[in-house]
This record gives structure tokens, sequence and C-alpha cells, in this order.
């Protein structure tokens, strides 16, 4: 899977609008036919189903995405597991993000590798694993709900330091002046 | 423009407070910022790009820790991790002076550090912002100054000189042991025989800005090892006959109370960015910084207020590296002759140099007519000098009138000698 080209394709491909469940889920079907596997069934789909997922499809319906997903996934893969593995990781991600900034957009792309164990072109398994880990959203929003704790709990002595910051800035303009 | 070295050197009042020596620790993180300027040599821009990429690290590790720029970047989906390198920043929000002053006590990182200070920076627009200094925020231009020294290959004098014109006539001396244990002598014009003090000074390292550079034209000539003015605007002409005047490179340094040393200008007279401590863009126009170094407020995309055009170039100095072109700090003037070309009034600033800078100014009104306003009298031949400078720069008959007034209004802290209400031809 060629990330670089897909983004670009991406930004380039008409823009998403909506799309039913039934057909999303018949797209991304499709792609598990055509690499002569067995589609996610119905049944697991109730369980399974995302809204991005309707993005993915849309992606796959206009850009290489569907392709290079073909070209690599093994007729051997169980649906259900990749699919749960894949939604677990795009927990942190939603519709508007993936549709408006580029770096969810990497994001996602990459998480989908993963789960189905695509490669990514032009990189050692190990570079896309550390890629991966930066954008990764989920990681994201855990640090910067820690910062906001850390800061919460040490409100007082912020404020505190930045009073002491203006004080000493006062005092040397108390005889600079 | 708030591009102070005033301001800049505001390392001084806590020297001056306490033990010197509290700073020495800084002494190895003022020397590798140094290093860091000198040892940036990319061959082209793409090497720059690419090596400019990892001294992002601090900037993200401080955009992680500020509870300003947190909600900010959650807010748009980002992550301080997705800033790799300056090809990242176009998908980055901006900030605002305005952003800047409502959220100040939020944009500092977290947990605050020791010997932190709040500045005010008193744009010529706008109410002052707070601005958070670091204790190497507040040492970080001694190692540009080291920079520079070493860059133009002068000798090394460890006396450093800060002239200074403000009313408030403070002087001060202090150690200097981040700036190889020289010395800082703070002198006032405001004060008894400060031309003597400076002469006494050997070959000293001079701080100053239009305004003193000015009143030191019109004395006779020191002979210091190197000039810096603060580019609150330096006219060319200005500049040239400085470095007549004092033998000596002048340097033209621009730097913000918000950001810090951001560009200086080399001996060809292009205004190099301070890269790597500093990446500039220019959009729409306008100069818009990011701050790669360690301080207390990550700086992302700042937008300074001042305009240039940032370019990429292998300037005849010896150095390949983006440049800032047409610069124009917020104080610039640009007057319009009848011809309409856009004439630097700044070069006018030469003919009133029996006056000081904050004690008159000259209005163009509409294309030919001007006002000058003056604190006390003309000195002899004024409007005469005046008109003919006028006349060379295409004016055929200008038509001056002249008016005393007990003070210049202004606007911010530094003078802005010159206005015009002509809007330029446009383009
Ligand atoms: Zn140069």
């Amino acid at each position: 899977m060629n990330i670089k080209a897909l983004l670009a394709e991406i930004a380039a491909a008409p823009p998403y609008a909506g799309l039913d469940r039934a057909i999303a889920v018949a797209i991304l079907n499709d792609l598990f036919r055509k690499a002569g596997g067995t589609p996610l069934p119905d049944p697991a789909w109730d369980t399974q189903w995302r809204a991005i997922h309707a993005v993915l499809a849309h992606w796959a319906s206009t850009t290489r995405f569907g392709e290079s997903t073909v070209q690599q996934l093994r007729r051997t893969q169980k649906p259900e597991a990749g699919y749960r593995a894949f939604n677990e990781a795009v927990e942190a991600l939603n519709e508007e993000l993936i549709l408006s900034n580029a770096f969810r957009r990497e994001e996602i792309l990459r998480h989908w590798a993963a789960a189905w164990g695509l490669a990514i072109e032009g990189e050692t398994p190990a570079e896309s694993k550390k890629r991966l880990e930066t954008l990764d959203y989920r990681r994201t929003l855990k640090e910067f709900a820690r910062a906001e704790e850390s800061r919460k709990s040490e409100e007082a002595a912020r404020l505190a330091a930045l009073a002491a910051a203006q004080a000493a800035e006062e005092a040397a303009r108390g005889w600079r002046e | 423009m708030n591009s102070q070295v005033v301001d800049e050197l505001d390392i001084v009042p806590e020297v001056r407070h306490t033990d010197p020596e509290r700073l020495r620790w800084l002494v190895p993180e003022v020397s590798a910022a140094t290093d860091r300027l000198l040892s940036f040599q990319p061959t082209d821009e793409r090497a720059a790009t690419a090596s400019i990429a990892q001294h992002f690290a601090s900037l993200r590790k401080a955009l992680w820790t500020s509870p300003h720029m947190i909600s900010r970047l959650r807010a748009c989906g980002l992550s301080p991790d997705d800033l790799q390198g300056p090809d990242d920043l176009h998908h980055f929000p901006t900030l605002s002076r305005t952003e800047w002053g409502n959220a100040w006590r939020d944009l500092p990182i977290h947990p605050p550090e020791p010997l932190w200070v709040a500045v005010p920076s008193s744009g010529s627009t706008g109410a002052p912002v707070q601005v958070v200094k670091s204790a190497f925020d507040q040492v970080h231009m001694w190692a540009v100054l080291d920079f520079l020294i070493v860059r133009r290959q002068l000798t090394r004098s460890t006396q450093v000189a800060l002239l200074c014109t403000l009313p408030s006539g403070m002087e001060y001396d202090a150690a200097l042991p981040m700036f190889h244990e020289g010395h800082l002598h703070r002198i006032s014009t405001q004060r008894a025989r400060p031309w003597e003090r400076l002469a006494a000074l050997p070959n000293p390292i001079l701080f100053t800005d239009p305004a003193g550079l000015h009143w030191l034209l019109a004395q006779s000539p020191l002979r210091p090892t190197l000039v810096l003015s603060s580019a609150s605007h330096l006219s060319p002409s200005v500049r040239q006959a400085s470095e007549a005047h004092f033998q000596c490179p002048v340097v033209d340094y621009y730097a913000t109370t918000e950001v810090g040393a951001i560009a200086a200008t080399c001996g060809e007279q292009r205004l190099h960015v301070l890269a790597p401590e500093v990446f500039v863009e220019s959009i729409e126009g306008e100069l818009v910084v990011s701050r790669l170094r360690s301080s207390a407020i990550p700086i992302l995309r700042y937008r300074t207020g001042d305009s240039g055009r940032v370019a990429w170039i292998s300037c005849r100095c010896g150095q390949n590296g983006w440049v800032i072109a047409d610069f124009s700090g917020r104080h610039a003037c640009w007057f319009t002759n009848p011809a309409g070309a856009q004439i630097d009034a700044w070069q006018l600033a030469w003919l009133f140099k029996h006056h000081a800078l904050t004690d008159f100014r000259v209005t163009q009104d509409s294309t030919s007519q001007f006002t000058i306003e003056l604190v006390g009298t003309a000195k002899p031949n004024l409007q005469e000098h005046l008109y003919e400078a006028l006349f060379r720069m295409g004016w055929v008959s200008p038509s001056l009138s002249f008016h005393t007034c007990e003070a210049i209004p202004r606007s911010g802290s530094k003078a802005s000698p010159f206005r015009t209400m002509v809007s330029p031809p446009s383009p």
C-alpha cells in the first residue's frame, strides 16, 4: 500500500457526501471476495459497523485504496478479528476528523493496513509501526488528558508561578523607571 | 514594532537583583545554541528542510504541556507529534497576537520553571500582551551575539554597551557569565557624559536602536567592534552612514519581545533567518514564526504583524539559507512621490540629527504636502535641507508646513517619526 500516493488520490477524489450502510458494506465485502476470501457475515456487521467504514468504502470506490487492499489481503484472513482490531485502533477517530485532517487520514489508512497485515510501500515493518505510533490519536488523547489532570491538580502552583513571573518584572520596573 | 533590544535584555534586572552566579548554569545551554546556529550549514533548501526537521523536537515537547496549545490542537484533531518538520506546519493553526493576549496564562509549558519573568510586550497596535520568558529565553540573545561575532570573523570583545534613549534614564552594569565572562554597561543618553563613558570602553559591542544610532551619528565617532541595531527600521542610507561613521559592521537585528531573535543582516545586507532556532514562513506577506529552541512558551506559527517574504538564497556572504526579503517592520514608513515611487521616509531622519527621534514627526498629508511637528525650535537650515532632500527624491515643489508642539503623540514605546496619509499606488 502506497500511503503517500493514496493520500494524494483521496485529496483529489470527489468529496465524501455520505454513503448508505448497505452500499458501504457491499463495497467492503467485495474487497474480501476479490481477494478470494470470505466477507464479514451480516450478523457480524451489526456489531462491527462504524460510521467511518462508509468513508473507507467511498475511498475504495474512488481511489486505489480498494485495489491495494485486495492485492495484499490474504484469503485466510478472518474478517471479524480484523474489523475488531481495526475498530479498537480507530476509536478516537470519527468521520469529521478523517475528512478534515490529513494526519488522521494517514492514521486511519495505516490502522487499516495494520489490521489486515498489509505492507506499506517503501518502509520496513518497524518504520511503519513507529509512524503509526506517532500518529495514534488514542495515545494523543490520553497524553492530553494526563497533561490536563496534572495542570488542574497544580493550578494554584501555576498561578503562583505566573504571579511571581509578573512580580519579577514589576520589581525590575520599580528601580528601572 | 516591539522588536526591542531593550526588552530582549530583560535578563539584566535579574542579574542586578541577585547573585550573577545564579545564571551561570545556563552557560552550556547558551554555547549549545551558538553551536546550533554555527553548524546549521545546509547546501540547499531541501537539505535545510530535512535538517531543520530534527530541531522540531523541543517545540513538540513544549506543545505537549501547554494548556492553551493542547486545547487548540485538540479542537483541530491534531497532535504535537504530527509536527515532524517544516512541511507539516501548514496543517497547523496560526497564533494571533489577540489570541496570545487572551490566553497568556495558559500558553506557557507546565509545570512552571523557576526564574520565569512575564514581560509586557508593547505593540504599536492593541493592548500589550504578557510574554512569559524562561531563564534561557532571557539569555538566548547572547548565543545569537556570539554567533554573529564568529560568523563575521570579528575579534571578540566582552564589553557590551547598551545605549538607551528612553526618558527613564536607567543605567546599570551587569556581569555576563554567559557571554565569555563579559560585562554589560547600560548607558543612557539622558544622563551625564554618555559619549565619554561609551568612549572609555575598549572596542565595545554596541547595542542600540534607530533612536540611539540617530544620536550617535551626531557625535564624534566611537570605535566599536560591532554595532547592532534592532530592526525597528534601519534604512540603507542610515546604515551606510553608520558603517562609515564607526568603521565597523552595523548589524540590523530583527527580534520581537514575543519570539526573541528571528533574523540578522549579513555583510551583504541580507536579513538571514536565525535557523535552526526559529523557522519563518510568510503567509500573505505576513511573517509567521515558529520557535524551535526550548522556551517557556511553545511558539507555533505566530503572526508577527511584520511583513516580508521568505526566500532561499545562496548569499554572496558565503551562507546558503533562508532570508527575509522586503522586510517591513511596523514602524517602517514609505512616502509616495509624485511619480508614484515608494520612498523610504527614514532616509530623512539624518536631517533631524539635532532633534531626538521622539521630538519630531514628518507626516505626508497628500502627495506633495508635508507637516513637520517639532518639540522646541527647528535647528538652522532644517527647512531648506528638507526641501532639497525631498527634491532629490522626486518632489518638484514640496510644500512644507512646520509646527511647534509640546510633545509628539506616541503609540507604543518606539518613536514613529514618519507617517503618511497617502495610500500607495496599487501594483
Ligand atoms: Zn548573506
